[in-house]
């Protein structure tokens, strides 16, 4: 049945059905409800797509496109006429002979994929280019016109070009089919492989030619068609193919051939383009609009819808989620989605946009009130009243059937019935309510209630009664009434609830904290739970005298609730200013016991084909639930009906593909693997996901593995930034989902490693780590060095103080016995005790030198020769020898090694005192002169000297002093002067070692005079 | 015949502090006025009862020698002190010296030599070994390079060239009657000198150029 829109001028009537009996009505009604039922969505005439229009303002590089496809992976190709873009959802990305040099012109007109992924481009006048992973590569006939490009199951892709023939491209070689290769017509317009594998062509002098095994023939059975011009070729199943030519569109089949033309309702006879889309519908493209022809495969082709008036469509595509792509060739893209939602407003020819209440009569026919009067959908066909045909008011406010079938209309200011296709009013006179009726209630009974502006009006048997606060109701703005169990009457007021029962009416309570008392519907369940929805206050649940209320606090997306529908799935679905949302009983009633504390409604809006987020409310039915499972919701533009029960979207998550990875503005080739040089401050991974349905619901995610502790929120954002990321290895992972829905598990993923700069690398860093290691040992040895130095020193100090006093103090012990023999006699005694003395301060003379060699404050020159003179004095002194000295004061505090000391100390006084015991002499010098490095101590004394001839005492004392010196890199010299001795020590006092001068005297051996 | 020199002895050593008093009390012309075990008690009691001289360790519990000879020539100037000292440390000595003793005498001098050399100090003498002559000569040979503050102690800075002589002569290991016959004076006059050598040192003592030297 053709589509018919409503003229309201024309006298109005309802479709003809109203005359008839009741039986045949029903009948009648039923069968067209079932013709509907199963047209179901094809016939829908309403529309049921979201339109989105591309163009150059939205980054096409030209309004006139000529070709569209998908690819495997998701990207939208587009050939336009100048150049080729690819789409993501957001952004196109063009690519043209100047940024592409494997494009050889930007007339891009055929596009085809083939089975291994790579895209075909052919061009007008650059022949075809190939893409794969990224690159484009020529692959030949450079100067030809490519109209058509096709890839069959055996690897071989179709060229067809205008005027240069047929030629077929397989394993890299280009096989050309011309007039000696059986080719008909060089004109080709069309490839197509058919499911038998046959290539079917068509031409534009040769009409309709197939290739099968090696030749090249006209299409069997196609006899007498099709001689023309053929633009268009689609095969629908086996044995079905539908042609497109200058002439119309052709069906070929086994049951001959049927042509519809603009007489069928095709916008123009040319047809350029044939596709179909999941609903099997099929979609022609002419040269003056689209049309959508339902799917059937034993009826009448007809067109149900028609899109883009007066534009050549020259291409159609419909992609993995479902959209139709049609392609103008002045006004760019057009993309249709299918939604959920299919609409009818005014443009579908509604009195007005606002529809206020929808309401579905016995026999199926939809009431819908508007702003501009009443409407009538029916089996296709929309009747409308508006006041001119006598309506009370142009704003409807409630609707009703009664049991005897009239249709109760409230208006804004006034009421109407409509009885046997005739509209009366209801007088106030009569008693009727003079203003808005906002609800209508048939009972049991039969009782019509009335709910107003003013009041309660009851209605019975003939007789109206007025019901107003006096009668306990809480206010006499009556917004919402329900029937509910055991006669029930639930009233819903601009100030709360009542309900009447059993005759008597009392207002009810709501819950205390409730935000609003204004009931704007009402609903009572089968088990008699009664569910509100307010205005402000969300939905309330009252059962049993209890009263649990859901507001935005809760999850609800609006505090408002216009109407309350029961899907028969176990879910309610809610009207609000902020769409419709849909919410499980099971979790309202799970709230309701505190076993939840947050609701998660699915909310349909924009993108689902909602046309107005904002519902209406205030008139009652505001939504209603048609007999065969649809609902129908009133908002501010036009009325949406789904299906609740057919799968609403292909919510699974989009791919997501990573487009390139930025260090430092150095794009880098993302593959899998992406190297990072040393040195980089910022890294940024740019990502899409392609989505072409609802792109705006796409959101992402991400994680930096090794770099991140979790998982970034991108929201919307297509680009991960880092800065300073260290060198290592890392993985970048990115994922998208569909609002809060499902996300890829998978996603993209990427290995980065960065390089480390050649001071952070692990040799680096080990090599420095290994050095400072080194040099710490090295460090701790030379401390452990010293430290054994000084435990040497100290192991000495003891020895000496052993050796030297342990014998000493030892020996006075046992001079001072009073047992000795010595203690006989007191001259004796005192002198022997003399003696001990004389000891003992020896012995503390010895403890001074000790102290004075381990005080590192006498480690100098100076100080040497301070104590030099100190010691040789009192030696001197005690034995009753004048000392004389020499020794220079003054002298710069060189540091002198303990052992030095200790060695030259040790020698002097071992000098002296040979001196003191054996020379018999009176007076001593002590001569000290220091040259450069060397140190010299002179000893001369006036004694007696060696007697000529005489053997040198082997004393130890001398070998000990030569010894000594030695130690101390030095020698020493003893001269014979005749009347004395003179023993000269020289030193070194840096170190190292002086070399004895030629001549001089051995001190061991033989003495020479 | 003169009263007895009252002898203050400052030693911690018990026993030691003893045989010091039965010296002085068993020589002529001395007699032991009172003993401190430390530097406080002594300081007190000194400024209670001052003697006529005093006998100080240098190594004390506490308050050290160096530091309490320095607060008693504080307190009275003209006060002889003598440092006593076990081990004939230059450096120590010649500390105290700085701190203004009047002199030392090394403990395990025989008792003879000790007693002549009390009677020495008393007469005003000024014993100096040959040791701390060398350490006096270096010392105001730093002293002469560095810059010379102004004061009333201004001309008591540097060594006169006879003071340097003596000094000199000391070092070399002349004794005071040797360098009175070398040089032509009297007695008397070396032992003046001496005393000046000392004064000079004293006021070193505070001002900058020991402080520098001290630290040293």
């Amino acid at each position: 049945m053709p589509l018919r829109l409503a003229n309201p001028r024309c006298p109005p009537r309802l479709p003809p059905i109203d005359g008839l009996p009741g039986w045949l009505t029903r009948l009648v009604a039923g069968l067209g409800l079932t013709a509907a039922m199963f047209a179901s969505d094809a016939v829908f005439t309403p529309r049921q797509h979201l339109e989105k229009s591309w163009d150059v303002r939205d980054g096409l590089p030209d309004n006139g496109v000529n070709a569209v496809l998908q690819t495997r992976d998701g990207y939208l190709w587009i050939g336009t006429e100048k150049g080729l873009a690819r789409f993501d959802g957001a952004q196109f990305r063009v690519f043209d002979p100047w940024n592409t040099k494997e494009l050889h012109s930007e007339r891009v007109s055929a596009l085809c994929e083939d089975p291994g992924g790579d895209l075909w481009i052919g061009t007008k006048g650059g022949g075809v280019t190939r893409y794969r992973e990224g690159e484009f590569k020529h692959v030949g006939l450079s100067s030809q016109y490519v109209s058509a490009l096709c890839a069959d199951r055996q690897q071989r892709v179709w060229i067809g070009t205008s005027g240069g023939g047929l030629f077929a491209f397989r394993d890299g070689s280009l096989q050309s089919f011309s007039a000696t290769g059986g080719m008909p017509d060089l004109f080709v317009l069309a490839i197509h492989e058919a499911s038998d594998g046959r290539i079917l062509v068509g031409t534009r002098f040769a009409g309709l030619v197939e290739y099968r095994d090696g030749e090249f023939g006209p299409r069997a059975g196609v006899a007498g068609t099709a001689t023309g011009p053929v633009h268009a070729l689609y095969e629908e199943g086996a044995g079905r193919l539908w042609v497109g030519t200058p002439a119309g569109l052709v069906r070929l089949d086994d049951t001959g051939n049927r042509v519809l033309t603009t007489r069928d309702g095709l916008p123009s006879d040319q047809v350029l383009t044939i596709g179909r889309d999941r609903a099997g519908n099929l979609w022609v493209g002419t040269k003056a609009g689209a049309v959508t022809l339902p799917p059937g495969r034993d009826e009448e082709p007809r067109v149900v819808r028609s899109w883009l008036r007066g534009e050549t469509v020259s291409a159609c595509w419909i992609d993995r989620e479902g959209s139709v792509w049609l392609a103008t060739a002045g006004s760019g893209l057009r993309q249709l989605t299918p939604v959920a939602f299919a609409v009818l407003a005014a443009r579908e020819g509604l009195n007005h946009d606002v529809v206020t209440c929808v309401m579905e009569d016995r026999v199926g026919r939809i009431w819908l009130g508007t702003y501009g009067g009443l409407n009538c959908w029916w089996a296709g066909t929309l009747t409308g009243w508006d006041t001119r045909d006598g309506l009370a008011n142009a704003i409807v406010t409630a609707l009703l059937e009664d049991a005897a079938g009239a249709i109760w209309i409230g208006t804004q200011q006034g009421l109407n019935r409509l009885v046997q296709g005739r509209l009366e009013r209801c007088r106030s006179e009569e008693g009727w309510p003079p203003g808005s009726v906002w609800a209508f209630l048939e009972d049991a009974e039969g009782t019509l209630w009335l709910g107003t502006a003013d009041g309660l009006y009851e209605h019975r048997e003939g007789r109206i009664t007025r019901h107003g606060v006096e009668s306990g109701l809480p206010s006499q703005d009556i917004r919402a009434l329900a029937g509910g169990r055991e006669g029930r009457l639930w009233i819903g007021t601009a100030h709360g609830l009542a309900l009447r029962h059993g005759g008597r009416l009392r207002p009810l309570a709501l819950p205390s904290g409730s935000l609003t008392r204004i009931i704007l519907c009402l609903r009572e369940d089968p088990d008699g739970v009664l569910w509100c929805g307010t205005l402000g206050g969300g939905l309330i649940r009252l059962e049993a005298g209890t009263a649990t209320g859901f507001t935005m606090r809760e999850g609800l997306p609006d505090s408002t609730v216009y109407q309350i529908l029961d899907d028969g799935e176990g879910c309610l679905w809610l009207t609000c200013n902020r769409g419709v949302f849909k919410v499980r009983r099971t979790e309202l009633e799970r709230l309701a016991r505190r076993e939840l504390t947050r609701l998660h409604p699915r909310v349909f809006d924009r993108t689902d084909g909602l046309p107005s987020p904002e519902c209406t409310g205030f008139a009652q039915p505001a939504g209603w639930r048609s007999t065969d499972g649809r609902l129908w919701f009133p908002t501010r533009r036009g009325v949406a009906v789904m299906d609740p029960a057919r799968p609403l979207r292909d919510d699974r998550p989009p791919p997501v593909r990573l487009e390139q990875v930025v260090a430092d503005n150095e794009r880098l080739r993302p593959g899998n693997h992406v190297t990072v040089k040393p040195g980089r401050e910022r890294l940024e991974f740019h990502f899409v996901a392609l989505s072409y349905a609802a792109p705006e619901r796409v959101r992402f995610r991400y994680l930096l593995e090794g770099f991140d502790k979790e998982w970034t929120d991108a929201g919307a954002r297509r680009v991960a930034y880092y800065t300073r990321v260290p060198p290592g290895r890392y993985r970048f992972r990115v994922t998208a989902g569909l609002g809060e829905q499902a996300w890829n598990e998978i996603g993209a993923i990427v290995a980065v490693t960065v390089w480390p700069e050649f001071w952070q690398t692990a040799w680096f860093r080990g090599g420095v780590v290994g050095v400072l290691a080194l040099a710490a040992l090295g460090v701790h040895r030379w401390r452990l060095g010293r430290v054994r130095a000084l435990d040497r020193l100290r192991l000495r100090l003891a020895q000496d103080l052993h050796d030297d006093l342990g014998a000493s103090l030892t020996e006075i012990a046992l001079m001072s016995d009073p047992e000795h023999p010595e203690f006989a006699e007191l001259v004796r005694a005192r002198s022997h005790a003399g003696r001990i003395s004389l000891k003992a301060r020896s012995v503390v003379q010895t403890l001074n030198e000790i102290v004075w060699a381990v005080n590192p404050r006498n480690d100098n020159l100076p100080r040497l020769l301070d104590y030099l003179c100190t010691f040789s004095e009192e030696l001197c002194e005690a034995a009753g020898v004048r000392c004389w000295h020499e020794v220079p004061v003054g002298l710069p505090a060189r540091p002198l090694k303990v052992e030095f000391r200790h060695h030259l100390l040790l020698a002097v006084k071992e000098a002296l005192q040979n001196v003191l015991k054996h020379a018999h002499a009176t007076e001593v010098w002590l001569r000290v002169s220091v040259a450069g490095d060397q140190l010299e101590v002179v000893l001369t004394d006036n004694g007696r000297g060696f007697p000529p001839g005489a053997p040198r005492p082997h004393g130890c004392g001398l070998e000990n002093m030569r010894a000594r010196l030695e130690q101390i890199g030095g020698w020493t010299e003893v001269l014979d002067a005749g009347r004395g001795t003179t023993v000269r020590f020289l030193a070194p006092l840096g170190g190292g070692r002086l070399r004895r001068p030629r001549g001089g005297h051995d001190p061991i051996g033989p003495g020479k005079e | 015949m003169s009263p007895s020199i009252q002898v203050a002895i400052v030693e911690d050593d018990a026993g030691l502090c003893r045989e010091l008093e039965r010296l002085i009390n068993e020589t002529e012309g001395f007699a032991c006025q009172s003993t401190y075990p430390d530097a406080e008690t002594a300081l007190e009691g000194i400024a209670r009862r001052p003697p006529d001289l005093v006998l100080m360790d240098i190594r004390l519990p506490g308050l050290s020698g160096i530091d309490c000879v320095r607060r008693l020539k504080d307190a009275q100037p003209a006060l002889p002190i003598v440092m006593l000292t076990v081990y004939e440390d230059s450096e120590t000595l010649f500390r105290s010296l700085m701190a203004g003793a009047n002199g030392y005498l090394v403990k395990r001098t025989p008792r003879a030599r000790l007693i002549e050399a009390l009677r020495e100090i008393v007469a005003g003498g000024a014993p100096m070994s040959r040791s701390i002559a060398r350490k006096v000569v270096e010392f105001f040979h730093q002293v002469s390079q560095v810059p010379v503050p102004t004061g009333p102690a201004a001309g008591l800075e540097h060594l006169t060239p006879r003071e340097q002589e003596i000094l000199a002569s000391l070092a070399r290991g002349h004794s005071y009657k040797e360098i009175a016959v070398d040089l032509g004076i009297s007695g008397d006059t070396v032992r003046k000198h001496m005393g000046r050598i000392y004064e000079k040192l004293h006021v070193h003592s505070r001002t900058q150029a020991i402080l520098k030297y001290l630290g040293r």
